[in-house]
């Protein structure tokens, strides 16, 4: 009998699945396997899904749905809109953000609803595409704003309050800047075009950086050196990993490898065994996701439907939802959940000079045991004119024996480094934008050092004398940053 | 210096002494009355078991045992009587008016705390069937049966108990009392305190040595280890150590007694920190070697692998990076925590021998683990595992991935690489608050931590990688604000990546010993000595600058904002906080004779502190005065800032606050940058124009006797 149970009955309750996908309408014959509970989902419905740009992905329109924990009919939530997208449950569960557009000429504004679609209310009424939103600590926001640039579509971070009130950029430069999400330790997890400056024969891809909600503090979050990959729609999980979706330049498909950066872990490594492709990975409960993947089986074969994916068994599971006519991706469960540490600015608007100190410009991954070996004299800074796109050099500024540089630049200039031997030969070009706010005190410890290394205890030079910070574009006047 | 007896006898013991330290000498029965039932009951049971010779004791029908658990019906119905009727009685006396029945603030309000146990460090018999815990909070020591978890039998000992050692035989428990000087030895078998043996100030741990005949004991406060004839009960000889020992183990064959330093040697102001493990030849009886460990402070519990993995010691640490500008804390790393690995020599220093030491990191990229302090290997010594206090974990090192690890980083880089523990942690698992102390059982199939601040301990099943259960062992479960307040004292989650917690740089409630570049208007410049938080009521305003009128300023948000760089506590949590650090006691005066009296070079220093005529006639100015700035009726300072000559040319001010000077002598490094590294630099190297009152026309006698004078503050 035991046995009789193990072979035969996973075959009968399989087929039974079957029948009842196969017998099932839509929307009433969406099916849901229900191999373990799960909560009610926020997801995002639409006929067409394009890779590329955020404001592009869906040409044809697109919904947020609910699907009921338990329910295989999901409930539009968004049918006054012409497209909506990127939801985002709220920390308490009941409100979700999202992205839409009444028309499909009109602009993607910010929209706060109630999480069963109802009062939806307009947060934003920006002059440009305003998408991918996420909910900051005390009722704030940040969220992508797309526009035309003198070089192409380009994006940038804006912070606002919930009521949209105060909307105030907080990246600056050609970065591309997209918001992933917001980590449990208050940072930013935003993705950009890597590098920043083009390379010749090279694809650019993207990569994640964080940044603090008042835009101070700009740093890769991971390396990998893997030139044209990109790495978007990442998701930090509840024991800090943090999952994304990498694929390679040129775009040409929504999904990409799921792929995990373990807490701890320097690097990014597969998730799936063998590779599992998917898009839109969130948690749905410790050791699950809940991802869109292409259907395997008729009638929605080649549309996104949801998976769950066990990160134990690095292996998808049978699908939580899918529809015959329309992809089903960007799933969220309507769940309270832990709201990240709120962070207190250290800005100070009024000062109009930003500060970058620079602890070992010699650290440098790449180099031999991490470090140039070429003597380093200087430091040139160069700045990008956002309108022009071209670059001018703010001065140098004296890399001082241990490695250590002080420099106060304007605030909130795109700015990159070059490091200079004694004959004033670039020993190292910094390849992207970066960036001090006012009263910012933007601190590295190299150029691109490994992530992995803390760097010396010992009093920098640059901060021992009475000469710095070196000055460049800036005013002398008293340092007064707190 | 001849130690004088410790004036600690006069304060009392546990509670009473507590009590005593925040309220001051006010009347016991005022006091009660209103205090909580529970409390009352404590107080009540503490004064029946008080003992005429200073030392406290269970009930002595049934020494050793605890009434709860062991005592009959009869014993429970007398008890439950008498409870009723204190509590009548107490309820009566709450009636009427007293002149201390005002409502209380936050610094009052210990007043009714509870007598928490406050576990701090676990000790198995060899047998594993009995695990012996050292209750800070309650003053005693108990018997768990790890077969039931039941707590069998607990014994009074003497105050703050914070150490503890077996004998060969485990027969007899040492137990040290860190405010009372002493260790108290017990029966195993009956729990009865035998005697109580007479140490150096402020005991914590304690080993012995092979045949049984010597105690080892590091005694924190006076920087010392004493050596202690079991067999007479005598203090026979001090080792001296640097900087604030506080853990003692004993080399599994018997010839070396290792003995770590939380504070770092002492060190010029604008270098690396280093600290001490101290390596006593047991056999000699002799310094054998004093190992250096660079760059960390805060040296903790000390494990020993077994003899076929080389011996090897692992010493938890943290592992700071006060030199830089602390604005780094919003990128990580400014404190990171690990555990050093000693490779003892074979041979003595004095013969040429030196230990290798690696320094390995625990926290991983972009996550912290606080607090390192309890070590402890399995017995096969293929997993060794450590406590982080302040993130409230225990992180489980795989050795094998250790040695490989430290083969193939070299140890110059792996202090600082911040993706070890990926390789070499097998697992981590959450603990209780505060998780100080842990030791595996003889049969390596479970661990036992000593949760501090929850009075618990956490069973680790370590076959399933899973936490077996939790022990309640029976402490009060009202959590006061004061206890939330120590609670999150010790809690690193508040700061960016829990990077580190209130008591990751004021250890003990005490201080780091560093100099540190915090927030300044320029980078760089003001760099500050941490201070001490013992005592530290009253003494406003805070901060070097003098820039914090009180602890709700220096406490809020500026602390989250600069110097955890995260969001900080919330009001309620900010309340509980300013509770425990408003009651932060001072240890007992060690310099002090317990009647208070003086000798004769302390009455001729305190004629030189409050002189008001040089030498040679010349009245002093009354700013030049020491009681001027310290007067004695404000814990020695008058709360005002003061140019002292002291300020160096990376000072944006030359004013700084005047600081307290209760218990001065604890609190070395001196000066606002800790440039003086003893009381005697502050005036014979950086007061050479009597800018910090007049003593260049001190004698040297002078001059000592002053500071004999200061030491009794």
């Amino acid at each position: 009998m035991r046995l009789f149970r193990r072979s035969v009955v996973p075959y009968l309750v399989a087929f039974l699945g079957l029948q009842a996908a196969v017998l099932a309408k839509a929307p009433a014959d969406a099916t849901a396997s229900a191999k373990a509970p799960r909560p009610d989902l926020v997801f995002v419905q639409a006929p067409v899904v394009q890779p590329g740009a955020l404001s592009a992905r869906f040409p044809q329109g697109s919904r947020i749905v609910r699907l009921a924990a338990g329910s295989t009919s999901p409930v539009n939530l968004t049918a006054q809109f012409f497209a909506a997208a990127d939801p985002q449950v709220s920390f308490e569960g009941m409100q979700v953000l999202f992205a839409a557009k009444r028309g499909a000429a009109d602009l993607w504004q910010i929209w706060e609803m109630q999480a069963d679609g109802s009062n939806p209310r307009q947060i934003t009424r920006c002059p440009n595409d305003c998408l991918r939103p996420a909910y900051l600590p005390r009722d704030e926001i940040v969220f992508t704003v797309e526009s035309d640039g003198p070089t192409g579509r380009a994006s940038q971070l804006y912070v606002s309050k919930r009521d949209g009130s105060g909307a105030h950029a907080i990246t600056f430069g050609p970065g591309e800047f997209q918001v992933e999400t917001v980590l449990q330790n208050g940072l930013i997890l935003a993705s950009a075009r890597s590098p920043l400056l083009p390379r010749h024969g090279q694809e650019n891809g993207r990569d994640l950086y964080t940044l603090r909600p008042d835009g101070s503090g700009l740093g890769a979050f991971r390396c990998d050196h893997q030139p044209g990959v990109i790495r978007e729609e990442a998701t930090e999980l509840r024991d800090g990993s943090v999952v994304l979706v990498k694929s390679h330049n040129p775009v040409g498909k929504v999904v990409g490898e799921l792929t995990v950066i373990r807490r701890g872990a320097l690097h990014n490594s597969p998730l799936g065994l063998p590779a599992a492709f998917a898009a839109s990975p969130r948690e749905l409960s410790p050791g699950r996701l809940i991802v869109a993947r292409p259907a395997a089986s008729a009638p929605g074969a080649g549309r996104l439907a949801l998976y769950a994916f066990d990160s134990a068994r690095r292996g998808f599971d049978s699908p939580v939802y899918e529809d015959p006519k329309l992809s089903s991706l960007a799933a969220a469960p309507v769940a309270a959940h832990a709201s990240p540490k709120w962070y207190w600015s250290t800005l100070n608007p009024a000062l109009q000079v930003g500060y970058f100190i620079c602890l070992d410009a010699y650290r440098a991954e790449g180099a031999p045991r991490g470090l140039l070996a070429t003597d380093l004299s200087k430091v040139r800074v160069l700045r990008l004119d956002p309108k022009t796109s071209q670059e001018a050099s703010l001065g140098e500024a004296p890399i001082y024996k241990d490695g250590s540089f002080y420099i106060a630049i304007p605030p909130d200039v795109p700015v990159r480094f070059e490091l200079l031997d004694d004959s004033g030969r670039v020993v190292r070009a910094q390849q992207s934008w970066i960036w001090s706010r006012s009263g910012e005190e933007h601190g590295c410890v190299g150029c691109h050092e490994d992530r992995a290394l803390a760097p010396e205890n010992r009093w920098p030079m640059a901060l021992h004398r009475f000469d710095t910070p070196a000055r460049l574009g800036v005013e002398a006047g008293p340092e007064a940053a707190h | 210096m001849t130690p004088r007896k410790p004036s600690s006898g006069s304060h009392g013991h546990g509670k009473d002494k507590l009590l005593r330290v925040l309220r001051g000498s006010k009347d016991l029965t005022q006091r009660t009355r209103r205090t909580s039932v529970t409390s009352v009951l404590n107080l009540f049971r503490r004064q029946r078991t008080q003992r005429n010779d200073g030392q406290e004791r269970v009930p002595s029908h049934e020494e050793g045992t605890v009434p709860r658990v062991a005592s009959g019906r009869s014993s429970r119905c007398a008890w439950l009587v008498l409870a009723a009727f204190v509590a009548a009685a107490m309820l009566w006396a709450a009636r009427i008016p007293s002149p201390e029945a005002a409502p209380l603030g936050p610094q009052m309000s210990a007043a009714a705390e509870p007598e928490y146990l406050t576990p701090v460090e676990v000790k198995l018999s060899p047998d594993g069937a009995k695990l012996y815990i050292v209750c800070e909070g309650s003053d005693s020591l108990l018997a768990l049966d790890t077969r039931t978890r039941q707590v069998v039998a607990q014994v009074k000992v003497g105050d703050k108990p914070r150490g503890i050692a077996l004998s060969p035989d485990a027969r007899t428990i040492y137990v040290s009392n860190s405010w009372s000087d002493t260790v108290s030895e017990v029966d195993a078998a009956t729990f009865k305190v035998r005697r109580t043996l007479k140490t150096g100030w402020c005991p914590v741990g304690l080993i012995t040595d092979p045949p049984g005949k010597t105690l080892y004991v590091a005694n924190s406060i006076g920087d010392d280890v004493s050596v202690i004839d079991l067999a007479t009960g005598e203090d026979t000889k001090r080792f001296r150590t640097r900087h604030y020992p506080e853990q003692v183990t004993l080399s599994r064959d018997g010839r070396r007694v290792y003995v770590s330093n939380v504070l770092p040697l002492p060190t010029a102001y604008d270098q690396p920190p280093a600290s001490e493990l101290l390596v006593i030849n047991a056999q000699k009886q002799t310094v054998a070697e004093r190992v250096l460990v660079p760059g960390v402070i805060e040296l903790r519990h000390i494990a020993e692998a077994p003899a076929r993995l080389g011996s090897y010691l692992l010493v938890p640490f943290v592992r700071p990076k006060n030199l830089g500008p602390l604005i780094q804390v919003g990128q990580g790393w400014v404190l990171t925590h690990g555990i050093a690995v000693v490779r003892p020599s074979a041979v003595s220093a004095t013969e040429g021998g030196k230990s290798r030491v690696t320094e390995v990191l625990l926290d991983d990229i972009d996550y912290y683990f606080a607090g390192n302090e309890g070590v402890a290997f399995t017995p096969d010594g293929r997993q060794a595992l450590v406590t982080a206090a302040q993130a409230n974990v225990v992180s489980v090192v795989d050795t094998v991935r250790l040695a490989r690890r430290l083969r193939e980083v070299p140890s110059e880089e792996l202090a600082d690489r911040l993706d070890s523990a990926e390789t070499i942690v097998a697992y981590r698992l959450p603990t209780g608050h505060s998780p100080s102390s842990v030791e595996v059982a003889p049969d390596g199939r479970v661990a036992y931590i000593a949760n501090r601040l929850d009075d618990s301990l956490t069973v680790i099943d370590l076959a399933r990688r899973r936490v077996a259960g939790t022990v309640d062992l029976g402490g009060p479960k009202e959590i006061t604000l004061l206890r939330r307040g120590e609670q999150l004292f010790n809690s690193a989650k508040y700061c960016f990546q829990g990077q580190f917690a209130c008591a990751t740089c004021h250890p003990n409630s005490h201080l780091d010993g560093l100099a540190w570049n915090l927030e300044t208007p320029q980078l760089g410049r003001d760099r500050v000595a941490n201070r001490t938080l013992r005592g530290v009521r009253e003494t406003g305003p805070y901060k070097w600058s003098g820039k914090n009128p009180d602890l709700a300023t220096q406490c809020g948000p500026r602390i989250a904002k600069f110097l955890f760089r995260s969001e900080g506590f919330n009001t309620q949590e900010l309340e509980a906080l300013l509770t425990y650090l408003n009651n932060i006691p001072l240890a007992p005066n060690r310099h002090l004779a317990a009647d208070g009296q003086l000798t004769e070079a302390q009455e001729r220093g305190k004629a030189v502190y409050y002189r008001t005529h040089k030498n040679d006639g010349t009245v002093i100015p009354i700013q030049n005065r020491c009681d001027t700035c310290h007067p004695a009726d404000s814990h020695y300072t008058n709360k005002l800032s003061a140019d002292v000559g002291t300020a160096t040319k990376f000072d944006t001010s030359g004013l700084f606050d005047t600081p307290q000077l209760d218990r001065v002598y604890e609190d070395a490094p001196y000066l606002h940058d800790g440039e003086a590294l003893t009381l005697e630099e502050i005036w014979t190297v950086f007061n050479n124009k009597d800018t910090h009152g007049i003593t260049s026309d001190m004698s040297k006698e002078q001059l000592n006797d002053l500071i004999e004078f200061l030491k009794t503050l």
